[in-house]
């Protein structure tokens, strides 16, 4: 099977000049980990996701190389979480993008999105080859449904 | 010379002295540049020495020095498996609280941390360990960062100093000149204080409005449980222990007969041994290879290329000639002598590598020897290398692996540390650090 046939076409697209805030809305709307963004011809530019997001209520010092790898000795309470999200709320999402998530094309083997999905990815962007316009999405859940179902 | 049986088979002939000054050459060059990977041309430099003919493949073995390189073996992987268990942190975050995170309070007293870390361990593993948590504690106050990191990378180099295993050019120093940990502490470590005192004075004017913090972000560092830094305390004990036998080891190796290489090596073995004792055979492959893998290899390697071209450039003669000539210039007078190596290393370190120079320069001055009176007159010499090539390190920020180490991170965290922005407080400082080094030589040793 193709993959063309497993994409959900009706997929949310942020636009690239959407704020962190109202992303964030989105994600949290749609029940979804990461979102894909767009520009302003529907090209893709990388994605919205839960992970970068968790990392603005970090300290720099842990998300550097070699850096501190354990905060069990802060006590930071969730009004200062809730203030460094508040802090970062206006900027606009393309500071944040994951631009190196992985994405596949229509014609991509099945085996290749199955290793992503496999590396940590719930859901894989597709887009056009050559002119990267953002075609949809492919959620790991649904390809695993096609597979458990033999179709 | 040495090298007669080895330099007269030459490729095509060529004057050895002229081959293997060339070669050296290059190789110093290429990595001033740090375009290639210096570990990478260190080997090709040494490598070139044998397949050129200067020296055969057992003269060149021969010129590398394992004693400094167990030294630091044994010491990275007793660091390794120390940090682990979070003891580190714990001393930042407890030398916070001890002055109630106070921004001022806190640089003097990571100064000293760094320092005291320094002197134990090796500068480039100090700043790994120190600047993450310094970078944390600045977050939490809402203060610029630049000042602290400054400060670590100044006196990292000022802490290393101070004893034998506190810097790489240290290391080598005493393993060439058979030169004790207690040799270290009684000659290069008496003057570290004063100069770290007088350095962080103009540290503290310099930015000294930014040493301002709020009462709700100091409170939020005071809520800090160092006691829970601590992640593995049985492995706290144990580290602990190790590294106070090590350093006893250090204390009494001239005693013991032993060099500080074993001792080093052995306490890691032993580090080892405890960390995996009881557990199973799967377990203890994982930590033995977590701990070995975090060895520094390319230092290590471009130790061994660099002793390898370093003994060829002596086997050619070029080391006696360069000797020949700084003793004319300076007259064959220690005073002189002493004080064209402090500065001379001083500079030259500031702007490369202080290991290759240092490297370079101790054949240099062991062969100055015999025309100064003897190994014990030429000690005063040591010491000026030591100071030299340590403190030098501060002038510019390619001095030192570890100034390189630091602005990596900062980079990361979004702190960029600039060349010219470092060099335009950090040469004059390295200067003034020189000084002092200068007067406490002269009336110490050769007045």
């Amino acid at each position: 099977m193709p993959i063309r046939d497993l994409i959900d076409t009706n997929c949310v697209a942020l636009n690239e000049s959407a704020t962190i805030s109202s992303a964030t809305q989105h994600l949290l709307a749609h029940k979804r980990s990461s979102l894909p963004v767009t520009d302003s011809n529907g090209c893709y530019l990388g994605m919205f996701s839960m992970h970068r997001l968790l990392s603005l209520l970090l300290p720099k010092a842990v998300l550097i190389d070699g850096g501190v790898s354990d905060l069990g000795f802060v006590s930071d309470p969730m009004e200062i979480l809730s203030e460094r999200m508040r802090e970062h709320g206006a900027r606009q999402i393309g500071d944040v993008l994951e631009k190196r998530a992985p994405v596949a094309y229509p014609d991509t083997p099945l085996l290749e999105v199955v290793l992503h999905l496999y590396r940590g990815e719930n859901d894989i962007p597709i887009v056009e080859k050559d002119s990267n316009k953002f075609l949809g999405m492919l959620a790991g859940s649904i390809l695993l449904d096609k597979v458990c179902k033999g179709n | 010379m040495h090298g007669e049986e080895q330099i007269s088979h030459v490729l095509f002939g060529m004057n050895p002295l002229w081959l293997a000054t060339t070669i050296f050459l290059i190789t110093y060059m290429v990595i001033i540049s740090e375009r290639v990977n210096r570990a990478i041309v260190a080997l090709l430099g040494g490598g070139l020495m044998i397949m050129c003919g200067i020296l055969t493949q057992e003269a060149a073995i021969r010129g590398i020095d394992f004693n400094t390189l167990g030294l630091l073996i044994g010491m990275m992987v007793i660091v390794s498996i120390t940090k682990k268990s979070g003891v580190f942190q714990f001393v930042a975050i407890w030398i916070a609280k001890k002055v109630k995170a106070h921004p001022l309070g806190i640089m003097i007293m990571m100064s000293v941390v760094t320092a005291v870390f320094s002197a134990l361990l090796d500068n480039v593993t100090t700043v790994l360990l120190v600047t993450p948590v310094i970078l944390l504690i600045t977050e939490e106050l809402k203060i610029k960062p630049y000042p602290y990191l400054f400060a670590t990378i100044i006196m990292s180099n000022i802490g290393g100093t101070a004893t034998l295993i506190g810097d790489p050019p240290n290391i080598m120093i005493g393993s060439a000149a058979n030169l004790t940990f207690n040799d270290f502490l009684l000659n290069t470590a008496p003057i570290t204080p004063l100069i770290f005192i007088i350095t962080m004075v103009p540290i503290w004017w310099i930015w000294r409005k930014d040493f301002v913090a709020t009462k709700e972000d100091r409170a939020r560092v005071m809520r800090f449980n160092e006691i829970e830094a601590i992640t593995d305390w049985k492995l706290l004990k144990q580290a602990l222990f190790v590294f106070s036998l090590v350093i006893a080891g250090f204390m009494t190796h001239s005693i013991v007969h032993l060099e500080p290489a074993t001792i080093a090596m052995f306490g890691a073995a032993m580090l080892l041994l405890l960390e995996n004792f009881a557990s199973d055979p799967e377990t203890q492959s994982k930590r033995v290879h977590h701990a070995l893998s975090e060895v520094e290899w390319i230092t290590l390697f471009f130790f061994i290329g660099l002793f390898m071209a370093v003994n060829g450039i002596e086997q050619a003669g070029l080391i006696s000639a360069m000797a020949n000539g700084l003793l004319s210039f300076t007259g064959g007078d220690l005073t002189n002598t002493a004080l064209a190596i402090l500065w001379g290393s001083a500079v030259a370190s500031a702007f490369v590598d202080n290991i290759p120079f240092v490297a370079t320069m101790i054949p240099l001055i062991k062969s100055m020897a015999p025309a100064m009176g003897g190994e014990q007159a030429i000690m005063p010499l040591w010491w000026a290398l030591a100071l030299g090539a340590c403190l030098g390190g501060n002038g510019t920020l390619v001095g030192a692996s570890a100034n390189l180490v630091v602005a990596g991170i900062a980079e990361q965290a979004g702190t960029p540390i600039r060349f010219a922005t470092f060099l335009k407080i950090a040469f004059p400082l390295m200067l003034l650090s020189i000084l002092i080094a200068h007067f406490y030589l002269y009336f110490r040793y050769l007045a």
